[in-house]
């Protein structure tokens, strides 16, 4: 097995079930992340994204309605045959959670150093003053000016760009080897933006922790990540490194993605993909993105393509592709 | 904060003023007066005439309110006109037992109801909610003084396990004066109990649907955890706004748990004074309650910003 293999997941899925149907929000995805390094998941609002993050976190799988199958193996061991016991142990200790909506993340009745020290005191049984100097360590590191006063504050006393940096500190205080952060800079204007991912660069580049990073902006995608994966619809259709995926696009809705990214300078027209995604429950045979593709054929709508290689660490699920590579 | 707490009470001395100013006139208007009170059936014109100009009731009544109100504020609550015991001396020896009374009951609502609450919410749709929402409904409906005569009925006159009434004081023995308001804390206290119950619950339901509480979990947090110290500490913001309410219930329920139980506290005190038209010990009776009162919700107030550091004292 290879050494520096941080995450496996193989198989994965996650359904939601109700009385009338079953969503398959995340359907038979399979990726790795190595240490070190930056994978974007990137897709459309609706595609799986957050529900990824929390079959990974084991956030779902315990109520009647949720359904999980599959493997995620995390420095060896498999996430899905955890205990909720054993998952605790797991959870903001060995992989760092990052959420979505910094405004409600924090609990605005506890100061934000309580909230850092809480995690070494949970997971390593610091004392109360070692956490302490912890938590105002981590506030430091993801830099908070003044913050040993700040530490003592509460969360409606920070900013938005302060309060994420509390979250991201809050994450790291486990010193995790994972870091999931499920669109970190989504509720953040541009240049807190910028400087979110910039701390998390640089942070990774310390720590070497590998980083899961959930985005739908490709820009961002562009600026931190080593490697992609988009989803669609619950499952992977394009995986491979930033410059081959930004310059050798392979599936139609990667291409498609791409031409609906604005460029700075660029004068052209943004040609949005047109339709919506396929409802996650009434799926039909065949390729999920037949209904929006412009090059979809016979074949498409009767079987549905598998995750192809078609370079070295380049793989896509589009019939277009195989075929492309079977007539080499 | 001091400045808070100083600025709420110089609030209360309008507000106290106006209480004092309608149990004045008020009483005044029941049919009937400390002197037909006192002579009863023996009444003679001539004597109640004398008795009147003793007592200053033949002045105009503003002028009897400005007098009144002065000696107040001297600190002199003036005498029972029906027994000549000072109206302080007789609200210090009423006041424990009321405050007793309230306070156990609130304590003793609370501990149940809290924990109950917040059970309701983390097992929400489930026999255990049901339950207690059953207890819920059973609490707000039930009047007290039934539900007062009923445990009579049941422990004192059915099992002899309990005095159907009266009080022991503290210097009977601490078990003693808890078996005497066993029954009258928990027929005062079940109303304040589901209603906490019931505002626990629904405060912890929102709560836990929080993002604060999922990236607790995602934090690696316990269940308990998260329910107790993450959860509780948030639902306890709203809860405590409703339990400043209560307080007012739970004097005004003494008043008629008193009553039932025969326990000398202030609201038998009041209801005494007002069947004697005893205006001095009445008027005194409602002043101090109100000052009780305003005192208990101010106390609230400090632990409500405590307990939500969102709170600025302005
Ligand atoms: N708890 C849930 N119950 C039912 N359906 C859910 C639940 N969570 C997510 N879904 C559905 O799963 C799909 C994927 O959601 P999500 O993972 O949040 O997408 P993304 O993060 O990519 O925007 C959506 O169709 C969403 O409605
Ligand atoms: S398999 Fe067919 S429909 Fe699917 S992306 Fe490729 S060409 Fe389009
Ligand atoms: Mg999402």
């Amino acid at each position: 097995m290879n050494d520096d293999l941080l995450l496996d997941v193989r198989h994965l899925k996650a359904y939601f079930r109700s009385k009338q149907r079953t969503v398959k929000a995340v359907d038979d995805l399979s990726f790795t992340l190595k240490k070190g390094e930056i994978l974007g998941l990137v897709g459309e609002s609706g595609c799986g994204k957050s529900t990824t993050t929390k079959a990974l976190l084991r956030l779902i799988g315990n109520q009647k309605n949720e359904y999980l199958e599959g493997e995620a193996f995390f420095e060896g061991e498999d996430l899905i045959k955890k205990s909720d016991k054993q998952m605790q142990t797991i959870r903001g200790n060995k992989i760092g959670f990052i959420a979505q909506n910094p405004m409600s993340s924090l609990n605005p009745v506890f100061t934000i150093g309580n909230q850092i020290a809480e995690v070494p005191q949970m997971h390593q049984r610091a004392s109360k003053n070692k956490a302490w100097a912890i938590a105002l360590k981590m506030l430091q590191k993801v830099g908070i000016s003044d913050h040993e006063s700040r530490a003592k504050q509460f969360s409606h006393q920070f900013s938005g760009g302060m309060k994420q940096r509390a979250v991201i500190a809050m994450a790291l205080a486990g010193n995790p080897s994972l870091l999931i952060a499920d669109e970190p800079t989504t509720a953040l204007d541009v240049t807190i933006q910028a400087q979110i991912l910039d701390l998390m660069v640089k942070l990774r580049d310390e720590t070497h922790a590998g980083v899961l990073l959930i985005t739908h902006d490709l820009g961002v995608v562009a600026e931190v990540c080593d490697r992609v994966a988009v989803m669609y619809a619950g499952k992977i259709v394009e995986q491979a490194p930033v410059d081959e995926l930004f310059h050798h696009p392979q599936h139609p809705y990667t291409k498609g993605l791409l031409a609906s990214v604005p460029k700075i300078g660029s004068r052209k027209k943004l040609i949005p993909i047109s339709g919506h995604p396929p409802n996650l429950y009434e799926m039909q045979g065949g390729c999920l993105f037949q209904e929006r593709c412009p090059f979809a054929f016979d074949r498409c709508k009767k079987t549905e393509p598998p995750l192809h290689k078609i370079a070295e660490h380049h793989h896509s699920a589009c019939h277009l592709s195989s075929e492309r590579m079977n007539s080499f | 904060m001091g400045k808070y707490i100083l600025h709420r009470l110089i609030i209360a001395v309008p507000i106290l003023i106006g209480i004092s100013i309608l149990t004045f006139f008020l009483i005044r208007l029941v049919p009937g007066d400390t002197v037909t009170a006192i002579l009863g059936t023996n009444y003679d014109p001539k004597l109640a005439h004398k008795l009147r100009s003793e007592m200053g009731l033949d002045q105009p009544v503003i002028l009897q309110y400005l007098i009144w109100i002065g000696h107040v504020f001297m600190g002199d609550l003036g005498t029972s006109s029906f027994t000549g015991q000072p109206v302080l001396s007789a609200l210090m020896e009423r006041l424990p037992i009321t405050l007793e009374l309230a306070l156990l009951s609130l304590i003793v609502a609370l501990i149940i109801a809290i924990p109950l609450g917040v059970l309701a919410a983390y097992k929400h749709g489930t026999g255990a909610d049901y339950a207690s929402g059953t207890f819920g409904m059973f609490g707000i409906s039930v009047p007290n003084f039934w539900l007062g005569t009923l445990l009579i009925l049941i422990f004192s006159l059915h099992l002899h396990l309990l005095p159907s009434g009266g009080y022991q004081p503290l210097s009977a023995g601490i078990g003693e004066n808890l078996r005497s308001l066993l029954m009258p804390v928990i027929a005062l206290g079940t109303a304040v109990a589901a209603v906490t119950m019931r505002s626990t619950r629904s405060a912890m339901l929102d709560v836990l649907n929080e993002d604060y509480i999922k990236m607790a979990k995602a934090k690696g947090a316990s269940t308990a955890r998260i329910i107790w110290k993450h959860g509780l500490r948030n639902a306890l913001v709203p809860v405590m706004t409703v339990v400043g309410i209560q307080i007012g219930y739970l004097l005004g329920g003494s008043v008629i748990i008193e009553q039932v139980f025969a326990l000398p506290g202030m609201g038998r005190l009041a209801l005494q004074a007002i069947s004697n038209r005893d205006y001095s010990l009445l008027q005194g009776t409602i002043l101090f309650v109100a000052v009780t009162f305003i005192m208990i919700n101010l106390m609230i107030d400090v632990i409500y910003g405590l307990i939500n550091p969102r709170i600025r004292y302005k």
